[in-house]
This record gives C-alpha cells, sequence and structure tokens, in this order.
C-alpha cells in the first residue's frame, strides 16, 4: 500500500462511517452503529501505524474548485509531521471510541454520538493531511462543525446548549481572521494555496516569486490572520473563553477533541506555515507573546477552579500557551514536541477523570471527592502518572519537552522565560491540589463514599496511556512514532533551565502539599491548622492575598476585555446600527417615498460629485 | 428658437415637480398621478433628445419608438394600479397612505 | 429543436391560453390550471436545456443569446418551476384570502402570471440594448403588482401591494429618466453603442454620468441594493410567501442580469465614468450589506427575516459586481437560489398545518417534523455560508473577489454583515431544535413538497461540497 492511499483510506473510511450513520443509525441500531464507528476507528489506526514507516509523498485526491485562480484541491502531504500527527489522532481517537462504549453506555442517542465522533475522524485527518490553505480551512470549519455537535450532545442540558453556542461563534471569530490571512497570501502570491507552492513563491529561490517581492506589512497582515485563526482554535488568549466551557460535553469528547488533538490542531497548523510566520517578526513577537500569556493567565485560574474537568480545561489552554510560544520562538520543533507527549498525558487525565466522574456518580467538584485512591486504585494510579508527566517531573514525558520549550525562552526572552518558569511552577501546584483533595484524605460525600472503580474497557485505555505517558519523551519511543524532537545542541544555561523548571515541579508540588494535606476536615481544622504553622499562615496569605488578587484581577480583565471588548463592544454598536436602520422602516409609504428620493438625490450627487473621477 | 437646453429644463422641472409630489402628498391617487408626471418628465426628455440627435440629418427615431413603448407600460401600469387602489379603498375605506402602515420594523 | 426565443413565445402564449381557460372553462377544468402551468414550465425546461442556437437573424441586434443569457434562462424557468410547486402547496391559502365571503374565486391566474413573468425575466437576460430591457422588466413588475395584492382580503397583502405598486411606479419613472438621458449622452441605445461613446473623449461625461446614475438608481430598486432596499422587508412580508419567494430569487436574478450588463457599458475600457460607477457600485454594496444584516438580528417576524437576508444577499452580489466578477454574480445566485426557495417552501408548508411564520412558532419543528427542521437548517446555514454548504463558495467567492482588487475597507464591512448573519441565522434553527414542553403533534407533509425539499437540500449540499457542478452550468 502506498502511503498516498493509506491516506485516503484513513481520510474517508471515517466519512463512510459517519455517512452511515447518519443514513441508516435508526434502522439498523445503536449496537451496529458503535460497532462501525469504533471498527473505521480502529482500521484507521492500523493504516496510520502503517504508514510509520513509509516514504514521503503527496499527490491530489480530488480538484475541488477552478474558478479564475481560485484552484483548491483535496491533496495529501504525508511527512514527518503529519505521520507523527496522524498516529496521535488515530490512537487517542480509537482509545476515546472504546472508553466511549463504557462511559456512553447509559445514553440514549450513542448513535449521533458515534456518528459525531466518525465525522470529528475524518475534519481532523483532514487537517491533518492538508497540503493547501483552501483543504486546511475547509477541515478547520468541519472541526468545529463536529466539536459544535459532540460538545452539545446533551442539548437537554442549557448549559451544553450555550456552551456548543459560544464555542462555535468564538471560533467564528478566529476563523474571519483565518481566511482573511489565507486570502492575503493568496492574493499576495498572485494565487497560490498550496503549502510547498507558497513556500517556494515565499523564498523566491528559483523564480523570484511574488510573494519573495510582497511588503513587509502583507506578511504581517497574513502571519497574523493565520495566528487568528490558532487563537480561535487552540483556545489563546481572548478567545480562550470557549474552552472551559466546553467541558459539558462528555468527558471522553474533552479527552479527544478539547485535549489531545482539535485544540493542537492550531499548533499543528502554524508549525506547518511556519515559513510564513516567519517572515514576519512583528507576528512572530505576538505569537510568543500571546502563548507565553495564555500559559501563565490560564495557570493562575487554574489554581481557582473546583471543578476536576475545569481545571484540566485551563491547564489545557495553559499548555497551548507553551506549545504556541514555542511557535513564536521559531521552536515549532518543541512545540509539536510537547503538543505529541502532551496528547497522551492529557487525555490519559481527561479519561481518568471520566473514570473518577463515574465513579462518584457524576460529581465533578474536587471537594465532594476524596479518598479516592483505596476505592479506585487503577484510576488514581494512572491520574496520578498522567499528573506526574504533566507537572514535568524528570524522567518523565512531560519533563523533555516542556524543557525544550523553556530552554528556548531562555534563548530568546527572559520576560517569557520568567513567565514560562512560573508556570511550570503554578502547573505543579495546581495538579497536586487536584490529586491531593480528589484522591486523599476522607471521602467527603456520600458519592464518593460510595465511589467503585471503572469497568475494563474504560480502564484499559487509561493504563495503555499511562505507558506513552511515561516513555513517550525517549527517543526509542518517539523516533519510532515519528514525533518531532528537536535535536539542536543544548547550548549554555542547558543545566539552568533544568533546573529551574525541576525546582519550579519541587516548589509547587511542596507548597500544594503544605495547603491542602488535611483540608479535607472542617473548616474550623484550617483555623487550627494555620495557628499551629507560622509557616502555613505565611503560604495562606501569599496564596490568599497575593495569588487571589492577581487571579481575581487577572479574571476581571478577562471580562473587560475578552469579553467586553472584543465580543460586546462590536455587538453593542451592530446592535445600535441596526436599531436606527429598522427604525427608518416605519412602515409610513411617505417616509419610504422620501428615503427613495432623498437615496437617488445622494448617488446622483455622490456619481457626479463626490467620488473620485479618476 | 426653442433649444435642447428648454426642452430639458422643462422636462426637469416636470420631473422635480412629480417626485415632490410623490413624497408630500398623501392621497394615493393623487401620488399615482404624480408618478405618471414624472413618466411623461422622461418621455418629454427621451423625445427631446431624439429630435435633437442627428443621423445624416434626420433625427433619430430609435428613442422615439421606446416613448411609444413607456406610454403603453404607463398604460398598463395605470390599469394594475387603479385596481389595486380601488381594492384598498373597498377595504379601508381610504386612499390615505397612512391607512396603510401596518407593516414594519 | 426550439430556439430559446420561441421558447419565450411559447411561454408567453400558454401564459394567456391559461388565464383565458381559467375565464371561460368550467369549474373541473379550471383544475388542471396549475398542473398546466407546471407542466408547460417543465416543458420548457427540458426545450431550454436542448434548445438549438439558431434565432432569427432579425432579433440578433437587441438580443444576446451568450452564456450569461443562457444561465438566466434557465435560472428563471427552474425558480418559476419550483416556485409554481411551492404555489400550489399553498394552494388553499391563496384560494381563502382572494375570495369574496362565502364565495369561492377562481385563482387560475396566480399559476399563469408566472408564466408570462417567467418569459420576461428569460427576455431580460438577454437584452442587448435599453429598450430591450425596459419593456421585459415593465412585463415583469407590472406582473408582480397583481401578485404581490393577489391575497387581497389579507390586509397585509393588499398593504404590500400599494407599496410595491407606488415605490415600483417611483423606480420605473427614475429608470426612464435615467435611460432618456443615458441616450441623450451617448446618441445610443445599445449597451455596445453606450459603451463605445463612453471612452470617446467628446461625449458629455456629466451628462452621462448623471444618466447612468439614474438608471443604477433605477435598476438598483428592482434588486434591492442601498438605498433603495426600503421597500423590500415591507413587501415581502406581506406579500404570499409564494410570490416572495419569486421576487426574492426570480425578480432579484433578472434585475441582476440586466444591472450586470449595464455596469459592463458603463466599465467597459476606457470608460470616463468607470471609477465613478465603481466607486458608486462599493459604497452600495457595503451599505446594503449592513442595513440588510444588521437591522435582521432583531427581526421576529421569519420571512421579514428573509427579506432582509435577501437583501444582506443582494450586497454581496453588488460586491461582487463592483470588482468585474460577473461569473462570481451568478455563482452567487446559483447558490442562493436553493437555499431561498427552499426556505420558502418550508414557511409555505409550515403555514398549510397552521404553524406561522414568527420565529416562536418554529419551536418544537424538530419533534414534529425532523424532515421539516433539517431543510430549515440546511437552508439557513447555507443562508450565513456555513462551509459544505453552497452559500459558503458564493460568499467565499465574493470575497475573494473583493480581496483580490483590494478592497480591504468594504471586505470588514462583508465580515461584519456576515458575521451578525451567523446570528439571526441560527436562530431559527436553534428555536426548530430547542425542546418544548408537552405532547405535540406530527406535522404531514404532501409528496410533492416531500421531493422538492429533498432535491433543494440535495442542491445546497452538492454545490457546497462540489462547485464545480454549478461552475460547469455557468461555462
Amino acid at each position: 500500500m502506498t502511503s498516498y492511499n493509506a491516506a485516503s483510506v484513513v481520510l474517508l473510511l471515517p466519512l463512510l462511517s459517519a455517512f452511515f450513520i447518519l443514513v441508516l443509525g435508526r434502522t439498523v441500531g445503536t449496537t451496529v452503529s458503535k460497532m462501525i464507528s469504533v471498527g473505521s476507528a480502529a482500521l484507521c489506526f492500523v493504516v496510520s501505524v502503517a504508514t510509520l514507516g513509509v516514504t514521503n509523498d503527496s499527490g491530489v485526491l480530488v480538484s475541488f474548485l477552478n474558478v479564475g485562480k481560485l484552484h483548491a484541491d483535496i491533496g495529501f502531504i504525508i511527512d514527518q509531521q503529519s505521520r507523527g500527527m496522524l498516529f496521535i489522532v488515530t490512537f487517542i481517537g480509537l482509545l476515546v471510541h472504546v472508553y466511549s462504549l463504557g462511559y456512553m453506555k447509559e445514553d440514549k442517542a450513542q448513535s449521533r454520538y458515534f456518528g459525531s465522533l466518525s465525522m470529528f475522524m475524518f475534519s481532523m485527518t483532514g487537517i491533518v493531511l492538508a497540503d493547501n490553505f483552501a483543504m486546511m480551512f475547509m477541515f478547520w470549519e468541519l472541526v468545529g462543525l463536529s466539536s459544535y455537535l459532540l460538545i452539545g450532545h446533551w442539548f437537554e442540558k442549557p448549559e451544553a446548549c450555550e456552551a456548543s453556542k459560544k464555542a462555535f461563534l468564538t471560533n467564528r471569530i478566529g476563523d474571519f481572521g483565518f481566511m482573511i490571512g489565507i486570502l492575503t497570501l493568496w492574493a499576495a502570491s498572485n494565487g497560490e494555496l498550496g503549502f510547498a507552492q507558497l513556500r517556494e513563491s515565499l523564498s523566491g529561490g528559483s523564480v523570484s516569486g511574488p510573494l519573495h517581492s510582497a511588503p513587509a506589512w502583507v506578511l504581517t497582515v497574513a502571519a497574523i490572520g493565520i495566528f487568528m485563526g490558532a487563537v480561535g482554535k487552540s483556545a489563546q488568549a481572548p478567545l480562550h473563553v470557549w474552552l472551559p466551557d466546553a467541558m459539558e460535553g462528555p468527558t471522553p469528547v474533552s479527552a479527544l477533541i478539547h485535549a489531545a488533538t482539535m485544540v493542537a490542531a492550531g499548533v499543528y497548523m502554524l508549525v506547518r506555515v511556519s515559513f510564513v510566520i516567519a517572515a514576519s517578526e512583528t507576528a512572530m513577537h505576538l505569537i510568543a507573546g500571546v502563548g507565553g500569556f495564555t500559559a501563565l493567565f490560564a495557570a493562575l485560574m487554574a489554581v481557582q477552579q473546583n471543578d476536576i474537568k475545569r481545571i484540566l480545561a485551563y491547564s489545557t489552554l495553559s499548555q497551548l500557551g507553551y506549545m504556541v510560544m514555542a511557535v513564536g520562538l521559531q521552536a515549532g520543533e518543541a512545540g509539536m514536541f510537547h503538543l505529541y507527549t502532551h496528547a497522551f498525558f492529557k487525555a490519559l487525565l481527561f479519561l481518568g477523570s471520566g473514570a473518577v466522574i463515574y465513579a462518584c456518580h457524576h460529581e465533578q467538584d474536587i471537594w465532594k471527592m476524596g479518598g479516592l485512591s483505596k476505592k479506585t486504585p487503577i484510576t488514581f494510579l494512572t491520574f496520578v502518572i498522567g499528573t506526574a508527566a504533566l507537572m514535568g517531573i524528570p524522567g518523565l514525558s512531560g519533563f523533555f519537552s516542556k524543557e525544550e520549550i523553556l530552554g528556548a525562552a531562555y534563548h530568546d526572552c527572559g520576560w517569557l522565560f520568567t513567565a514560562a518558569a512560573f508556570t511550570a511552577l503554578l502547573t505543579s501546584f495546581y495538579m497536586s491540589r487536584c490529586v491531593i483533595v480528589a484522591f486523599f484524605g476522607k471521602a467527603r460525600s456520600e458519592n464518593a463514599d460510595h465511589a467503585h472503580e471503572a469497568p475494563l474497557i474504560m480502564t484499559a485505555p487509561l493504563m495503555l496511556l499511562s505507558i506513552f505517558a511515561i516513555a513517550s519523551g525517549y527517543g526509542f519511543f518517539s523516533d519510532r512514532l515519528q514525533a518531532m524532537v528537536p535535536h539542536a545542541e543544548h547550548g549554555e544555561g542547558h543545566y539552568l533551565v533544568m533546573g529551574v523548571s525541576i525546582a519550579a515541579v519541587v516548589i509547587g508540588a511542596g507548597l500544594a502539599f503544605f495547603l491542602y494535606n488535611g483540608k479535607d476536615k472542617d473548616p474550623l481544622n484550617i483555623k487550627l491548622f494555620a495557628n499551629r504553622f507560622y509557616i502555613d499562615e505565611i503560604y495562606a496569605v501569599i496564596v490568599k492575598v497575593f495569588q487571589d488578587r492577581l487571579a481575581w484581577i487577572v479574571s476581571g480583565l478577562e471580562s473587560i476585555f475578552a469579553d467586553g471588548l472584543v465580543a460586546r463592544l462590536p455587538a453593542a454598536i451592530a446592535c445600535r446600527v441596526g436599531k436606527t436602520a429598522r427604525a427608518i422602516q416605519s412602515g409610513h409609504l411617505q417616509g419610504y417615498t422620501f428615503a427613495l428620493g432623498a437615496g437617488l438625490i445622494l448617488a446622483i450627487y455622490l456619481v457626479v460629485q463626490v467620488l473620485p473621477k479618476h | 428658437m426653442i433649444t435642447l437646453n428648454d426642452y430639458l429644463l422643462v422636462a426637469g422641472i416636470l420631473f422635480a415637480i412629480g417626485l415632490a409630489g410623490v413624497v408630500v402628498r398623501r392621497n394615493i391617487i393623487v401620488i399615482y398621478m404624480c408618478l405618471e408626471m414624472m413618466l411623461s418628465a422622461a418621455n418629454l426628455t427621451l423625445v427631446a433628445f431624439s429630435r435633437f440627435h442627428l443621423v445624416d440629418g434626420a433625427p433619430d427615431y430609435a428613442a422615439q419608438s421606446l416613448v411609444f413603448f413607456t406610454i403603453t407600460v404607463a398604460a398598463a401600469e395605470v390599469a394594475v394600479g387603479l385596481a389595486i387602489i380601488v381594492a384598498l379603498f373597498r377595504a379601508k375605506q381610504s386612499v390615505d397612505v397612512e391607512s396603510v402602515t401596518k407593516l414594519k420594523g | 429543436m426550439m430556439s430559446s426565443f420561441s421558447i419565450e413565445i411559447f411561454l408567453a402564449v400558454v401564459g394567456v391560453l391559461l388565464i383565458a381557460l381559467d375565464a371561460f372553462a368550467t369549474e373541473l377544468n379550471r383544475k388542471v390550471v396549475p398542473w398546466a402551468a407546471i407542466g408547460a414550465t417543465g416543458l420548457a425546461l427540458i426545450l431550454m436545456l436542448t434548445r438549438s442556437a439558431d434565432i432569427p437573424a432579425w432579433i440578433t441586434p437587441f438580443y444576446a443569446t451568450d452564456s450569461l443569457a443562457v444561465f438566466y434562462k434557465v435560472f428563471a424557468l427552474v425558480t418559476t418551476l419550483i416556485v409554481l410547486i411551492i404555489a400550489l402547496e399553498g394552494d388553499f391559502i391563496t384560494a381563502y384570502f382572494s375570495s369574496s365571503e362565502g364565495v369561492k374565486t377562481r385563482i387560475g391566474e396566480f399559476y399563469a402570471l408566472p408564466l408570462i413573468v417567467c418569459a420576461g425575466m428569460m427576455w431580460m437576460a438577454s437584452a442587448k440594448d435599453l429598450v430591450a430591457l425596459f419593456v421585459p422588466l415593465e412585463l415583469v413588475t407590472v406582473s408582480f403588482y397583481v401578485l404581490v395584492a393577489f391575497t387581497r382580503r389579507s390586509a397585509m397583502s393588499l398593504e404590500a401591494g400599494v407599496k410595491y405598486l407606488i415605490l415600483g411606479a417611483l423606480s420605473t419613472g427614475v429608470l426612464v429618466f435615467g435611460i432618456a438621458w443615458v441616450y441623450g449622452a451617448t446618441g445610443s441605445l445599445s449597451f455596445e453603442g453606450i459603451a463605445a461613446a463612453a471612452s470617446k473623449p467628446t461625449t458629455n461625461a456629466m451628462a452621462l454620468m448623471l444618466g447612468a446614475a439614474l438608471l443604477l438608481a433605477g435598476l438598483g430598486f428592482k434588486v434591492g441594493a442601498a438605498p433603495f432596499q426600503i421597500w423590500i422587508p415591507d413587501v415581502y412580508q406581506g406579500a404570499p410567501t409564494p410570490v416572495t419567494a419569486f421576487l426574492s430569487v426570480g425578480s432579484k436574478a433578472a434585475g441582476f442580469v440586466v444591472l450586470t450588463r449595464a455596469v459592463q457599458a458603463f466599465t467597459g475600457d476606457g470608460s470616463q465614468i468607470a471609477t465613478q460607477v465603481g466607486n458608486a457600485l462599493l459604497s452600495a454594496a457595503a451599505l446594503t450589506i449592513l442595513l440588510g444584516s444588521l437591522p435582521a438580528i432583531f427581526q421576529t417576524n421569519v420571512k421579514r427575516l428573509m427579506a432582509y437576508s435577501s437583501i444582506s444577499h443582494a450586497g454581496f452580489m453588488v460586491l461582487a459586481l463592483a470588482c468585474g466578477a460577473t461569473g462570481t454574480v451568478a455563482f452567487y445566485m446559483g447558490t442562493y437560489l436553493p437555499a431561498t426557495l427552499l426556505g420558502f417552501l418550508l414557511l409555505v408548508v409550515l403555514r398549510t398545518q397552521g404553524v406561522g411564520d414568527e420565529l416562536k412558532d418554529l419551536a418544537g419543528l424538530s419533534k414534529r417534523s425532523p424532515l421539516l427542521a433539517f431543510a430549515l437548517a440546511v437552508a439557513f446555514a447555507s443562508m450565513a455560508g456555513l462551509p459544505l454548504t453552497a452559500g459558503f463558495m458564493g460568499k467565499l467567492l465574493v470575497f475573494m473577489a473583493a480581496i483580490s482588487k483590494a478592497h480591504y475597507g468594504v471586505v470588514a464591512l462583508a465580515v461584519v454583515g456576515a458575521a451578525a448573519g451567523f446570528y439571526y441565522y441560527f436562530r431559527p434553527i436553534l428555536t426548530a431544535y430547542s425542546p418544548v414542553e408537552g405532547e405535540s403533534t406530527k406535522l404531514q407533509v404532501s409528496p410533492v413538497a416531500r421531493v422538492t425539499i429533498a432535491v433543494l437540500i440535495v442542491g445546497v449540499v452538492a454545490v457546497g461540497v462540489y462547485p464545480k457542478l454549478l461552475q460547469s452550468v455557468l461555462k
């Protein structure tokens, strides 16, 4: 099988499955739908494993659109980046399909759920394989749609409805920027949309292409526009608001779409077109800044969360910020490496949290859990492994990839390095808090008291993923899986960076331990606890006053800038104009004839007098 | 000697009066008459241009043929228009523009 | 094998014969009128697709048979066919609201007039000079006066008829006055002659500009371009729904084909007024998109919402026209047809089942009829321009045309309009799919409506997934 054929299979199988379930899902029943969806995911996984060893390839499947200078194809690009990503998508996709068989067992609309999952697999594969912007954009929209369907799977819940709407609309804002970026490139390159052609046009290799000679601001507009797309999909500030709400969807979906794959699509795309971004210094600074800011900002918010899924969601935001920052620092490989390790351990954490939620009868508040380490030992162990990988404990996958990003930041920009290191500390802090509160101490509610381990169909994916969470950072794994690993020699300061990241882990975890170990008791005990240890009080003061304030200010800024300036203000202006225009529509015929007459005179005046003549 | 400009001026004034009438009058019948006046202004302009546009020493009759079409169209418009206005009068007992203000917003 | 000209004659003759049949035949025979109209249109469509290229030599000076003309002729026939089906679906509503108390009036004209309108629209597509533009345009407009006010027992329809009559006649006056001045400035009535004269330095540019402004204003009224869009919401809402569908697709398309030809004449090579006309169109496009999209945010009536939506779509097409992309205008029109007709067909089907056209009436539709709810979702998603629907491709091409001409300001405003569209188009979908309390009755959909809905859905999706389909028709 050539790699080209393999790619077609991986792309089209889920489409067929989704189509089949859409058309015949009701007729054939839930079981058959489930089998078809899981089967197609399994086949895709096998095929993508088979492609891991093949050579680079590219080709056109269908010529899609041909108008004037616009040529859009469905074409594939098969290289290390897409092969590695394809493995992640199909592997985690398969695990999530299997896990869902258990998690969604009681659901009434499983056909629809699995159909949407297949639809998502199709769209995501399209993004991974795309060899041009038109196809990328199309599938970009399709993942948005399937994510919308899946977040709103339980549409009877008003929160889920709202969340799906919010995700969809927020993404649209980013997509408009993306579209403008693409169109700017298209116009500036005289009608090219293919990545390879654009790269050539930009480098001016054999023939000096139009992009090569395009003014700098055009490339900046294009790069920032394209980045806007990533801001929406990868939930970077200020468009991050949808991701935490998206947790209203079923937990396996959160693991697959809102942690491991779709939200990483922005990073994947940025690395894919890094040659465009590299052409604009301004865009690079902006991207690195936004990434670093999001990492820190989200980590601060994570500290304040009590819902286990929301803690993970904010953590995802923060880690995505790392990856985006890496792209902005021209360390795209480091970003992709972190994407790859993060996919495994974050999927593990989400599926683990799903198992916890399942065990506690749909309880999501960590303060109502506690003592789960004994009742659900497998979930506990795997969750701890995921947490350790995310914190970056030396020897686990997250350590390697995070260190690469910290290293890149260290060489480039002191501020970003400081922010990134502080984020690492916070990550360690809030993840330890989560584990300590949820798994240790006494059960703090009846649900937690009656918790029971999830069935094997759910724990098996957890165990498999924890192997990856531990080992995927080592060359033995990453080389076989075609992951992009930065191979640059570690320059000076390597040990400093390593020291800082280890220190961040230790300090964060230590702080969390002192603060939260024993907080499962009554508030009275907290007072007593605080009075006994003076040092606790200092920590408490630091955290309560300093961190709380900071988090409070950050969340205030969020509501002013993200919510206010980006979303509300334009909406308010649009509404105002709309209302005014509506007032003209008074229903009075005389008003209409007057408006027509005035319009006529205006038109004549404009054409004859005002508009420039030549 | 009457020049082209004189005709155009008269036609322009006629058109302006018609437009003003459409905008300010409240009786739909009167408005309709004003509309016919605007059409007449256009016809006068056409005929004047046609008469003064000489092709091989003779006026260009192509535009004058359009005038006949315009007159025919105006007649058809009146036939249909008056029928609608009559229907309106039967329904509302009024032909004031203020009797049709339900659709708005 | 008939020429396109003979097909138009055929349609007009059948239209007149059907009116006569309706007037003189027995009650039983009148039942054949709608089916005869549908059959004649279908036959004409088949004849059109297998037409012969020969046309009588004497009409060639004012009758074009280029690809643009052929596309819009087929377009007019398809639109008329579907509109007749929509009208048949809502037959008893039309009959009820056009009869006097207790007397059942015959409504055969309601099916015969669209044939005559269709012939007029097909003629307009071929117009090569201003006379050939004006006469069929008025044939269409006057027929529409009758159709809009047809259900005269409904106060809404009557009011819409009066408003359309006054404002339409006003635009006719402006149009003829514009034609007079264009003729005066260029000494020619044919588009070719106008284009040639426009590039001559001896032509009085001021007079030509005055004429062009008046002419474009008159045509702008027909297509609903700002600032002449003001009649659209009231007339569309008040008119019988099949007529609204016809107005918003057929009449608009016919307006755009003549507008295209006029603009081409004014902005030809070396034209003195090309820049002004281009800029005027750009301003009109931006204004139209905004005045269509922004007030739509507040609409609670679906029919009126679609009226505003049609204004906004016209804005996108004017934008394409301003960029000189006439193919894109036709393509956009082609993507607009299935979604819009589907929307209006749904409104009629719902109306026959006692469901009104207010937004709140749609609540729980997904429970009452999954097919209708899905069709509604497809139609509105396409109007919003969701990828994989026809509407997305249309908007994409317009944006590309505008960006390639570097009209970034207008593009920014168009983006605002499109974004607002996502808000108001998704409200009906969300309402239809939102859960409602209590039991509700299932809705019945007739087989004819089912088939038409399915065909239109397939059309929307097929063009969205594989736009070459429509492009190949355009060639």
